[in-house]
């Protein structure tokens, strides 16, 4: 009898189960029949250590290291969304005066300007390092290395993200209604009767008192 | 809010690099669709419950995938044939008598090429189980598919994985 007569509906039985039987979820009953036939046949033998096989070396495959240049993308991405982000229109009345201006802003310019200070006074009183390396220096691996980096790149960005944030919010509720409009106004106050509306008049004048002329020609 | 998120980068990020490798083939595609789903991340996680955060980016990671391979031209050849879904397993006598041990050595890189020309939903749930080690429930929670059903997907992904290694359609 060949392989392929061997080949017969208990075959096909057993092929229907053989990944189920890999994965030990068929009942006892029916996990031994299909041991019984493996032993008998050739071909569903071959199949079987086959899908062990495949198996086996689905389960070897590496777990992937994340690349660090994904990290620093996805900074950079924050840094940049925090900056195009803007407040949505209304939320905040464009009528605050100084007196209420919203303890959040002023809270969040505070915490700036503490930043910038705390860090603009170390400048100075960074240590200076020596011409050898001594066992300290010795101690700090390259791992430490890599995280501080990261965690000052993570920090600056943060601080950007609130800085932008702060200067929108200045902007917004302070500069552009407190000093900008008035002093626009006061401008156009100031100038326009003095300068620019005796200016259009003299023009209107002259180029009115110039058509008589015209007309005479 | 930084300290909390850069932990949950840190937490996953190398299982959505791992997932995005897998189902695209590819290093430079795995980083772009890590990178979106980590910004995605950073723009939700705050939204989404903590419990269901890994489902979650799971999910998204998916997703990203279908949508850069949605922007390959070869992505219609991909689609899975509805006839073939319902095929059931050629039976070893059509293979003749052929050799079907595979060499230890190259059967990982093949497997990988293999892995990454499998039909969706199949190969989502292949690398979900048997690379990532997740257990049907959370794979059918993922997926949104039976329970019942991922097993026999499963099962069948395998199955034609094993005949493309055999068949050398890879």
């Amino acid at each position: 009898m060949s392989q392929s007569d061997q080949h017969d509906n208990s075959c096909e039985w057993a092929l229907e189960r053989l990944e189920a039987h890999l994965d030990g979820e068929l009942p006892a009953d029916e996990a031994q029949a299909i041991e019984v036939h493996l032993k008998s046949c050739h071909l569903c033998a071959q199949e079987w250590a086959l899908a062990g096989q495949v198996k086996k070396a689905l389960g070897s495959l590496p777990q992937k290291t994340c690349p660090d240049r994904v990290l620093e993308a996805v900074l950079e991405g924050i840094a940049e969304d925090a900056g195009t982000a803007r407040r949505p229109a209304g939320l905040w009345p464009a009528r605050l005066r100084w007196g209420i201006l919203r303890p959040a802003t002023i809270a969040t310019a505070l915490i700036v300007v503490l930043a910038l200070t705390v860090f603009i006074s170390r400048q100075g009183r960074l240590p200076v390092l020596p011409d050898e390396k001594t066992e300290e220096m010795e101690e700090i691996s390259p791992e430490a290395v890599a995280i501080a980096k990261e965690e000052v790149k993570w920090t600056f960005a943060y601080i950007g993200d609130i800085g932008r944030r702060a200067g929108l919010a200045v902007r917004d509720d302070a500069i552009y209604p407190h000093v900008v409009t008035p002093v626009q106004h006061a401008v156009d106050e100031a100038i326009y009767p003095r300068v620019v509306a005796p200016v259009q008049h003299a023009v209107k004048e002259a180029f009115d008192g110039r058509k008589p002329d015209r007309r005479s020609r | 809010m930084k300290r909390r998120f850069r932990k949950l980068v840190d937490q996953h990020r190398h299982r959505i690099y791992t997932f995005a490798y897998y189902h695209l083939g590819n290093r430079e595609e795995a980083e772009d669709v890590s990178q979106e789903v980590l910004m995605r991340m950073w723009k939700n996680w705050e939204e989404v419950e903590p419990a269901t955060l890994p489902a979650w980016i799971t999910r998204v990671t998916r997703n990203a995938c279908i949508d850069a391979l949605r922007k390959r031209t070869r992505y219609q050849a991909m689609v899975i044939p509805e006839e073939d879904c319902e095929a059931s397993v050629r039976s070893a006598a059509d293979r003749g008598g052929q050799e079907t041990v595979l060499d230890a050595i190259d059967i990982r890189e093949r497997l990988e090429k293999a892995l990454s020309a499998l039909e969706e939903p199949y190969r989502a749930i292949v690398i979900l189980r048997e690379i990532q080690g997740m257990t049907y429930e959370e794979i059918s929670e993922v997926l949104d598919i039976p329970l019942g059903t991922i097993k026999v997907y499963l099962h069948r992904g395998r199955r034609k994985l094993r005949r493309r290694l055999v068949e050398g359609t890879v």
